[in-house]
């Protein structure tokens, strides 16, 4: 207790206490909070200030990490030992080297690395040989602090990575080396375009090291696109030299990036796998949404769920999308409106709801649920769920852009329709139909898959990546096999045969569900239709074909 | 001495001899007080003789703040928030004074946090002003000689071309 006795007894605690009562050690820390210009003024205030306003520990932290290293390579003729506080001096000045070419200093203000490159040195060779000439460009790199970095750049708007193989180019030093690897790493990730992560891993083994060892590329790709954190793996399938498994993942996510810019939108819906009711199977199946044509073969294409006393009964529809991994931008619904019936109800739900996910298992989703007329949505793990959108009760193709584009792993979309808003004036139940279903986005297989370990499928996660079938890809791509957007690329279903061969059965299923009123319907459309709308109101065109 | 560790209650004594009840675990915020208490100092009253009651029941205030522990990560966030919000209340003292007061308690105590957070605040008070204005705005005297001060302006010019 000895130790505590009073040097500051309480007498002191009367006078106010003020900053020039601080010991130097509290007066070096508050300088510390201040700006280099801040503190050389500080200094001249009294001779305490002037000792504190000296301490290495101030100016360190006012350097750039590896200070050490910039004076050993840039100071070169500085034989005397300099403290922390002369050598934020002198580098703050100024000095030039590579010839005069390139200038480098710390900000006074803030203690930033700022490099000024002439425009003699500023040619640039990327790996593509694309040899750009920024003209007189005047590049200012700086690095204000670990968590800032800007670059003003006067004329062409490149990244600091053209700079830096400029630099790698014009003399040996790497100006990436320089700076500490932390702050390399900073800069990196700050490059938000794909292809610049590939030219950048291209510069240098030192800039290579840095991409594939901290996962730069699988980083941005998870940046962009969450869903993509659930791949555990990589796996490159044709491919017989065995790679490290950062090299790996770097091609696979280098590449499925470039993927991502460069292939061209398409439609994405393969097949329908599930409904959660049908009215009436197979006439308004599900199968009926692929197809963009409002009547085929005279007969109206939809889908139609099941009547509900309640409007909140929600509906889904589930479809296998072409490749097991894409990029969905938007989702596309066409609700269905029956002309067939008194004041041309539109059936469509009060809003809709979109997930994306992968089945549960492989084997239970072998079973055809749309002739067994079941419910598959338990079947499924969903991994994204989009926001609800509210839905039109217009006759016409609704888009639904989601907000990002969402990887779809698994290859599985749920389409969730929430709330009814059309009766059905023969029943007074609700009913929600469809008459078409797109879904927009970039199908990433053959090159790109993805692989779920069995029997949880939650385990591992595997990107395949096939390089042979990307290369394939890219090439048709730039080779003008491009095939953009056009609904003539849409599924088509064969047109129903209701020729002789299927005219008896057609006639018998029709008395059976009406018990075989057919005048009802000669004369009569208008009153009679609506007691069962969905099964075949075929029109007076069908009755023609009939009689 | 039955109760458990964790509501043990330390007695602090400040300069102007009030006494303070404080519970251990928020205590052991100021590494001086933690290095009494492994040496088995603590069992008394611990006297603060260069904190006054006034500035102590402050920095008592801070540490039992940051003692709170959130819940669960929803929770983490709002006291995240609410923390900087506190800190940020904290040094807006009504007399400077009471942030020095702080500044020494803080550095005599050795809570790092609260140290930073005030130097911090007293860095953004000097932040632009004028040699002359510092002087006057903290009545410090000016011990240079004239040929001193005229050196000391030398060796920080390049600071102001």
């Amino acid at each position: 207790m000895g130790a505590n006795t009073s040097l500051l007894s309480s007498d002191t605690s009367k006078v106010n206490t003020n900053l020039g009562d601080m010991p130097e050690s509290c007066v070096a820390l508050i300088l510390s909070y201040l700006e280099p210009v801040d503190i050389c003024r500080l200094a001249r205030i009294n001779r305490p200030f002037h000792a504190a306003s000296t301490a290495d520990f101030i100016w360190a932290s006012k350097l750039p990490s590896n200070y050490r290293k910039l004076v050993g390579s840039l100071l070169v003729n500085h034989t005397k030992k300099l403290g922390e506080k002369d050598i934020f001096a002198r580098l703050s000045r100024g000095v030039s080297f590579d010839s005069g070419n390139k200038e480098f200093w710390l900000d006074k203000n803030t203690g930033g690395v700022c490099v000024s490159i002439s425009s003699k040195a500023l040619t640039i060779t990327g790996i593509d040989d694309r040899t750009i000439n920024l003209g007189k460009s005047l590049f200012v790199v700086r690095i204000l602090e670990p968590y800032s970095f800007c670059m003003k750049c006067i004329g062409e708007p490149k990244f600091i990575i053209t700079l830096d193989m400029s630099y790698r180019m014009a003399t040996q030093i790497d100006f990436m080396e320089w700076l500490d690897p932390d702050m390399t790493l900073k800069i990196l990730t700050y490059l938000d375009d794909s292809a610049d992560l590939i030219r950048v891993a291209a510069v240098s083994r030192y800039l290579q090291n840095i991409v594939i060892s901290n996962g730069l590329s699988k980083q941005l790709c998870i940046k962009r696109y969450p869903q993509l954190a659930s791949i555990t793996h990589t796996v490159e399938s044709n491919n017989a030299i065995e790679r490290l498994e950062g090299e790996r993942d770097h091609r696979a996510y280098a590449s499925l990036l470039q993927a991502l810019t460069i292939f061209p939108p398409a439609y994405c819906i393969a097949e329908p796998v599930s409904a959660s009711s049908t009215d009436n199977y197979p006439e308004e199946s599900v199968m009926n949404t692929l197809d963009p044509r409002d009547r085929i073969q005279h007969r109206d294409s939809y889908w139609s769920s099941k009547g509900s006393d309640d409007t909140k009964t929600p509906e889904t529809l589930i479809y296998r999308l072409t490749a097991n991994l894409c990029v969905i931008t938007e989702i596309n619904l066409h609700p269905f409106q029956a002309l067939f019936q008194l004041d041309f109800p539109i059936y469509s739900s009060k809003f809709v709801r979109f997930r994306m996910g992968h089945p549960k298992s492989s084997n239970e989703i072998e079973y055809d649920f749309l002739d067994a007329q079941e419910c598959a949505d338990d079947k499924f793990i969903w991994t994204y769920t989009s926001q609800v959108f509210p839905v039109a009760q217009e006759n016409q193709l609704q888009r639904f852009k989601l907000p990002e584009p969402v990887f779809c792993i698994g290859g599985y979309l749920q389409i969730e329709l929430l709330g009814r808003v059309q009766q059905q004036a023969a029943d007074g139940r609700y009913y929600i139909c469809m008459a078409h279903v797109q879904a927009i986005g970039c199908r990433l297989s053959p090159a790109f898959c993805v692989e779920f370990s069995e029997p949880e499928p939650s385990k591992t996660v595997s990107l395949k990546f096939n390089s042979e079938e990307f290369v394939r890809a890219m090439e048709n791509i730039s080779s003008g096999h491009n095939n953009s957007l056009s609904t003539s690329l849409l599924p088509v279903n064969a047109p129903r045969q209701l020729a002789l061969g299927n005219l008896e059965d057609f006639i018998h299923m029709i008395q059976a569900q009406h018990g075989g009123v057919e005048y009802e319907w000669v004369g009569a459309d208008e009153f009679d239709d609506d007691d069962d709308d969905d099964d075949d109101d075929d029109d007076e065109v069908n009755l023609g074909f009939l009689l | 001495m039955s109760s458990s560790s964790s509501s043990k209650m330390i007695e602090l004594r400040s300069s102007d001899g009030e006494t303070f009840h404080v519970e251990e675990t928020v205590v052991l915020q100021s590494e001086t007080i933690k290095q009494m208490i492994d040496d088995d100092c603590a069992n008394a009253a611990i006297p603060l003789p260069n904190v006054t009651s006034m500035t102590l029941a402050k920095v008592i205030e801070y540490i039992k703040k940051h003692a709170e522990k959130p819940k669960d990560d929803d929770d983490k966030k709002v006291a995240e928030e609410d923390l900087k919000k506190f800190d940020a209340e904290f040094v807006k003292v009504d007399q400077e004074s009471m942030l020095f007061d702080l500044v020494r308690a803080a550095n005599y105590l050795n809570i790092k946090s609260l140290l930073d957070l005030t130097c911090q605040a007293v860095a953004d008070s000097i932040k632009d002003l004028s040699v002359e204005e510092v002087r006057k705005k903290f009545n410090i005297q000016n011990d240079f000689t004239p040929e001193e001060e005229a050196k000391v302006r030398k060796e920080n010019a390049w600071a102001f071309d």
